[in-house]
């Protein structure tokens, strides 16, 4: 469960003070499928990084599973991104070098399992994108649409508890758009991970289950969509 | 970590031209600090060799200061001075004169030294007899070096049983005469090796010391005193009597004390040497530190999303410090290698043009420079290049693993 109480987060340049979030609470359930959306610098991203673990807030807190987030130190904080959370990016972010199987294990390189475990569970995610066939290929030999399964099963080899997408469907075409949104719905319903992705896709955003549309760093609407039909 | 360190090679090798080149700076470094040792190491044994031909307990006393530009009189009260030294076994004075020896029409320049030959091996302790004897102070006969009997490239010059004339020309009563006089050879010696340096026994014919002195006509004063001492240690306090007795009209020369000297040159010429190929090993470091530095710019998405994934501060910092590791060990390694392989190649290029062959190639067993490498002085170089390698890696991963990761990601 990720849980924000009054998340404020402020940028200064210079003399001036921009605040990007102005206080925002939320309670997500474990399994929700949720996209968060609103125009440009309505603090979509701002509230990701935070939901994230990457950026600190101004004031304000999240609970993720419980634990306070903001009260743990850098290397904590590493830990508790590299055990709860996974992320998908618009831009894939794979490591060209590297092989699709070796991308998905990255997050385990640095837990204590052994190679063999590692391998083995990172091909069970990539089959479970549909990739099983093609593990050995290198980021260059797939296509876009491929290239966003090997992130998604990248997210999810670490069993986190949320997953947070940031425009994930933002470089594909329509066809594999909805082929990608059709995985996540699929992914959520098989393994009961929460995805919160952030897109300015309304097609996308009508296949969740509620999204919450931000506006000027405040929650405008927050409406739930399940058993909904548009 | 393995896991890490593989991480870092295949980092590497996406750059591949990039990490030949530094790994090349670094091996272009490492191979001129190991050619340097090993050419050194090896210049040092030939020079120990050389001079251990001289007994380390052996002064040689040489009347006239460098310095000072007196010149002491050596003579037989002098040298029965000497002999009451403490430590003393024994004093040879010498008469050393450069002459033509003539045999069969033919002729040779050689040294002549009149010493009592009795105690050559005392003085020489690598000296041996291959023909005759040594002679006594009593026989008006010649002990001839090896490379008198065989000269290089020639045939046989003398062989023992024959005689021999010296011609020497000397000012007699204020006018320069010719001397001549008929030797018989009754001993030949073995070959010592030492030709090139500061006593050419194989080049040198020895008489009595009375002989000497009335062909060359000396008047009863010495060229010089090889004082032997009980020990290699008394060598040294010896040495120092000598300098009280003659002050600075003599110089006092030691085995010990010449390899001391030369030493501390060659010290200082490697001294030199090598801090110019330390240089060089630094310049690798600082092109491995931009070489990191701009793959740490270049790889900013992918240092953001390793933070994403959770990868901790140090383990970024091991990542990249990796990198750096594996040029050094790479580069240390080949250039231990290459330094090894230059060494002997320069070495053979020197000996091909006969450098530091000597000037007799025919002698049989020539001895010539070899350079000498050692496991610990290897170790030691290679070393050097990897904690350089690594310390030039610190700030490129330092700096990594400090990125923001929400600007990190954002970087196109």
């Amino acid at each position: 469960m990720v849980k924000t109480i009054n998340l404020k987060k402020s940028y200064t340049t210079g003399k001036e003070v921009y605040p990007a979030l102005k206080g925002i609470t939320l309670t997500i359930k474990r399994g929700e499928l949720i996209s968060i959306v609103g125009p440009s610098g309505s603090g979509k991203s701002t509230l990701l990084n935070l939901l994230g673990a990457l950026d600190r807030p101004t004031s304000g807190k999240v609970f993720i599973d419980g634990v306070d987030i903001y009260q743990l130190d850098d290397r904590e904080l590493a830990d508790l991104r590299n055990r709860k959370i996974g992320f998908v990016f618009q831009a894939f972010n794979l490591i060209s070098r590297l092989t699709a199987v070796d991308n998905v294990q990255l997050p385990l390189l640095i837990r204590n399992i052994d190679s063999e475990e590692r391998r083995r569970k990172a091909i069970k995610l990539l089959t479970a994108v549909g990739l099983g066939n093609k593990i050995n290929r290198k980021p260059m030999e797939l296509s876009g649409g491929e290239q966003q399964r090997v992130a998604i099963a990248r997210a999810l080899v670490t069993n986190p508890s949320i997953i947070l997408g940031d425009e994930i469907t933002g470089n594909l075409d329509s066809k594999t758009t909805q082929e990608i949104v059709q995985l996540v719905q699929d992914l959520n319903r098989r393994f009961n991970t929460t995805f919160i992705i952030v897109t300015h896709n309304m097609d996308v955003a009508n296949q969740t289950h509620r999204i919450i549309r931000l506006r000027d760093g405040i929650v405008e609407k927050d409406i739930s969509l399940e058993k909904a039909v548009f | 970590m393995l896991n890490l360190l593989k991480l870092s090679y295949q980092a590497l090798t996406e750059r591949k031209l990039r990490a030949a080149i530094t790994i090349t700076m670094v091996l272009v470094g490492t191979a001129l600090l190991t050619g340097l040792d090993g050419m050194s190491a090896g210049l040092n044994e030939y020079l120990v060799q050389e001079f251990s031909t001289l007994g380390a307990n052996v002064v040689i006393v040489y009347p006239g200061g460098l310095r000072s530009g007196a010149v002491a009189k050596i003579t037989d009260q002098t040298t029965s001075l000497v002999e009451r030294i403490p430590g003393v076994v024994t004093c040879a004075p010498f008469i050393q004169q450069v002459l033509t020896v003539k045999s069969s029409g033919k002729s040779i320049t050689a040294t002549l030294v009149g010493v009592d030959r009795s105690q050559l091996t005392l003085i020489f302790p690598t000296l041996r007899l291959r023909e005759g004897r040594f002679g006594s102070q009593s026989d008006p006969t010649a002990l001839v070096g090896y490379l008198i009997s065989n000269p290089p490239g020639e045939e046989r010059f003398i062989d023992v049983g024959q005689i021999i004339t010296l011609e020497v020309s000397i000012v007699s009563e204020g006018r320069r005469v010719v001397q001549t006089r008929n030797l018989l050879v009754d001993g030949a010696l073995d070959y010592m090796g030492t030709q090139g340096t500061f006593i050419p026994v194989d080049r040198m014919v020895f008489t009595s010391t009375q002989l000497a002195n009335s062909f060359l006509n000396k008047g009863g004063k010495y060229d010089g005193l090889y004082v032997v001492t009980e020990t290699a240690e008394l060598a040294d306090k010896v040495s120092e009597e000598l300098k009280d007795i003659f002050g600075g009209g003599a110089e006092i020369f030691s085995s010990r004390s010449l390899i001391r000297t030369i030493q501390s040159i060659t010290g200082t010429i490697n001294t030199f040497l090598g801090s110019i190929a330390s240089v060089s090993l630094i310049v690798a470091a600082v092109g491995i530190f931009a070489a990191l530095y701009t793959s740490v710019l270049e790889r900013t998405r992918e240092i953001g999303l390793l933070k994403a994934l959770g990868f901790p501060k140090l383990v970024i910092i091991q990542l990249f410090l990796g990198e750096a590791v594996l040029i050094g060990v790479i580069g240390g390694i080949l250039g231990n290698v290459g330094g090894i392989g230059a060494a002997y190649l320069l070495i053979g290029l020197l000996s091909g043009r006969g450098g530091f062959e000597g000037f007799d190639s025919s002698a049989p067993h020539t001895f010539s420079i070899q350079p000498v490498f050692t496991p610990e002085m290897l170790l030691t170089v290679w070393l050097f290049s990897v904690i350089l390698s690594l310390v030039a890696g610190v700030y490129p991963a330092w700096r990594a693993a400090s990125l923001d990761p929400v600007v990190a990601l954002r970087k196109e």
